[in-house]
């Protein structure tokens, strides 16, 4: 173990010795990482207006006011008559039906129906439908506080339920105005989750990068110079043993990834803490489960490396492949954006990669703030990959002559 | 003496290229054995199979009787390899190129930091020692390219063309570091296709072409090979039978290579002489267009025993 070590530290000197890796691992990822988070800042439906277009059928004061809540509600409201309607494509549409003033007045059942299409986003219809249960509560509420009283039975029968007068509409529409005094509570149940967005997603996604391209490029380029310099196959003519080498190399290249997460880690919560541009972001309280991870993500990394630096040819094709092969595995992964809004076969083939699964245990961990049970499968996978690129890796790796 | 390196029918093939074929040799303690032959000849490969870098296809390597493939690890601590390219890390110094080294072999502490300091000492680069190598000219760095290999003070050294690229200067230090290391008790075999260095440094030598060694035995044994006398090349216009007809009626001259045109003859000691010699192909009708006399060297016996120039 002394003389792999007394290797690996030799190449990691190497690494350091290089100027351009210190902006490459200390600074450039950091920028990013503020970068993006700033950029994806305010990105998802969490933080937008959701267009929604209302049929009134109702075209009574009560219509109105409800419309009035949903446009409280944050929904970005194209209003119609039911005339229009049938000329007119939607996206999300509610329908207020026809009489639902008076079903409300005589405190009658009423129905309102919301229908989307077939192709709108999932995940913004997802919230549409929360945010209306949250309208029916909020206008609900109002309506208790409003408190007029019902028709008289005798009235009802006779089908009169009086109109409010101007005083009784404008105190309804101050109640709506105001803070909603019945609010309902949105979270996540069962195996369902929030789609990541801001720094939530991109500090994790730039830590699995910059893993990805710090070691991939500058690993790969500096194998591939010791194959063309001769240094890799005079150390084979010492009494290291192939296997020695190879172990050499992988702890190196598994160092230089562990260190460059861990810069990542500490600048996202440095930025998150003193909440720079309004970046808002912690790792939470199981960080220490993302140490863990980063020990097989950095193995799989070094493995892929190793395998890279075997398949080279010359510099060249180390500095522009290695770097194209680390924005796929960046993409694929969802670092740059989440899995969830990629197209069903991209994120089926995005689980080939292991920044996918270095991704899902960084917003398991994050996001829902599990520990052990977020890193578990993605470290044995990440584990099985390191194994295979690393075989695959020293089977090609050529450090005889 | 002992033999510290023992080759024997050591083969090596690539697909359909024989590189090395069935080639047996010995070395001795304190001995600088030579590989001579032109580049393509095998030495790089045989040097290969002999430092473990590459498996033979057949024969054996012995190292201080140790096989090298039985015991891969006492062979290799026992060698010295500097590769014909110039394998040092650019980035570092000299100084710490040697430490990496060094400790590759076990080297710790002050028994390493001495031997360093030794070293860059006698490699003369002491002065720049704590200098990256990439500000180093190509004489420098082929000198701590020796070194490197020096480092762990090695019982046989494996010298791949180490003076390949570089002025002469930078030539006759590196030859002079290797009498010094030899003088030290040490053994060297040393592959090259310069001739003078060949000539000049090596106690016993192999010409070695096409995988094969050609010729085997010290400088002055192998220009015996050629004979006893001077040697008279001839260029004209005239045909190698014509020549061959000629030099069998002059007495004393013995044919080394004729071919049409041009023709190498050795003129015997005690005979009648060169210019005896000349008269007997100019009374048979020859003329030539270029005579050349000379004393014999180990490019005419290469020329003698492949046909070609060594620097073909």
């Amino acid at each position: 173990m002394r003389r792999i070590l007394h290797l690996a530290l030799h190449d990691s000197r190497l690494f350091l010795t290089a100027r351009e890796n210190f902006f490459f691992m200390f600074i450039m990822p950091v920028l990013f990482m503020l970068f993006f988070s700033v950029v994806l800042r305010g990105g998802g439906p969490a933080d937008v207006r959701i267009s929604l277009q209302v049929v009134d059928g109702d075209g009574g004061f009560l219509g109105e006011a409800f419309i009035a809540q949903l446009e409280t509600g944050k929904f970005d409201v194209q209003r119609l008559t039911p005339a229009q309607a049938d000329t007119t494509g939607y996206i999300r549409r509610l329908v207020i039906p026809e009489g639902f003033g008076a079903d409300v007045l005589a405190r009658r059942k009423t129905e309102l129906a919301f229908t989307k299409k077939s192709d709108s986003s999932v995940e913004y219809d997802a919230a549409a439908e929360v945010r209306l249960r949250q309208v029916q509560a909020s206008f609900l509420g109002a309506l208790i506080l409003w408190n007029r009283a019902a028709p008289d039975s005798a009235a009802l029968a006779a089908g009169i339920v009086p109109e409010p007068d101007e005083q009784e509409k404008a105190a309804l529409l101050a109640l709506i105005a105001e803070p909603p005094t019945v609010t309902v509570e949105q979270s996540f149940a069962g195996q369902g989750r929030p789609v990541p967005s801001g720094a939530g997603q991109s500090v994790p996604g730039m830590l699995a990068m910059f893993v990805v391209m710090i070691v991939a490029i500058g690993g790969s380029e500096t194998l591939t110079r010791e194959k063309l310099s001769g240094t890799l196959a005079r150390l084979a003519t010492t009494t290291f043993s192939r296997g020695e080498i190879i172990a050499g190399k992988l702890l190196h290249l598994g160092m230089v990834g562990f260190v460059q997460a861990l810069v990542l880690m500490a600048a996202g919560q440095a930025i998150g803490a003193i909440g720079l541009f309004g970046i808002d972001f912690t790792w939470g309280p199981r960080f220490w489960a993302i140490i863990l991870l980063i020990i097989p993500y950095s193995f799989s990394v070094a493995g892929l490396t190793l395998l890279l630096g075997g398949l080279f040819r010359t510099t060249q094709q180390a500095e522009s492949l290695a770097w194209l092969v680390g924005m796929v595995f960046a993409a694929m992964g969802g670092c740059w954006w989440p899995a969830e809004i990629m197209p069903t076969a991209a994120r089926i083939a995005g689980a080939f990669f292991p920044t996918y699964w270095a991704m899902d245990a960084l917003h398991g961990v994050v996001t829902f703030g599990r520990g052990l049970g977020a890193i578990a499968l993605p470290s044995v996978i990440l584990v099985l990959y390191g194994v295979i690129f690393s075989w695959l890796g020293s089977r090609t790796m050529k450090v005889k002559g | 003496m002992a033999p510290v390196l023992e080759v024997r029918a050591l083969r090596k093939v690539f697909g359909d290229l024989t590189a090395v074929d069935g080639i047996s040799f010995t070395v001795n303690e304190g001995e600088i054995y030579g590989f001579l032959g032109p580049n393509g000849a095998g030495k790089t490969t045989s040097i290969s199979m002999i430092c473990g870098l590459l498996d033979p296809t057949e024969g054996e390597v012995l190292v201080q009787g140790i096989g090298i493939r039985e015991n891969p690890r006492e062979v290799k601590r026992r060698l010295g390899v500097v590769p014909q390219e110039v394998a040092v890390y650019e980035e570092l110094s000299a100084r710490q190129n040697l430490d990496f080294w060094g400790g590759i072999f076990g080297l710790r502490g002050g028994i390493l930091k001495k031997r360093v300091a030794e070293l860059l000492e006698q490699v003369g680069l002491e002065d720049r020692a704590d200098e990256p190598v990439k500000n180093f000219s190509g004489g420098m760095k082929r000198r701590l390219n020796l070194a490197m290999g020096l480092v762990h003070d090695p019982q046989l050294i494996l010298l791949d063309e180490p003076t390949v690229g570089i002025d002469p200067q930078a030539r006759h230090k590196i030859l002079d570091i290797v009498k010094e290391v030899v003088a030290q008790g040490r053994t060297v075999l040393y592959t090259t296709h310069y001739l003078e260095e060949a000539e000049d440094l090596c106690d016993r030598l192999a010409v070695i072409d096409h995988g094969r060694i050609l010729a085997e035995g010290t400088v002055d044994g192998l220009k015996a090979q050629l004979g006893e006398g001077s040697l008279l090349t001839v260029q004209g216009q005239f045909t190698a039978a014509s020549l061959t007809a000629a030099a069998a009626r002059v007495e004393g001259l013995q044919p080394v290579e004729i071919a049409d045109g041009r023709g190498m003859l050795m003129v015997g000691n005690g005979g009648p002489g060169v210019s005896h010699s000349l008269e007997g192909l100019f009374s048979a009708g020859l003329t030539f267009d270029d005579i050349n006399i000379k004393e014999p060297n180990l490019e005419d016996l290469f020329l003698k025993l492949t046909g070609r120039e060594l620097r073909d």
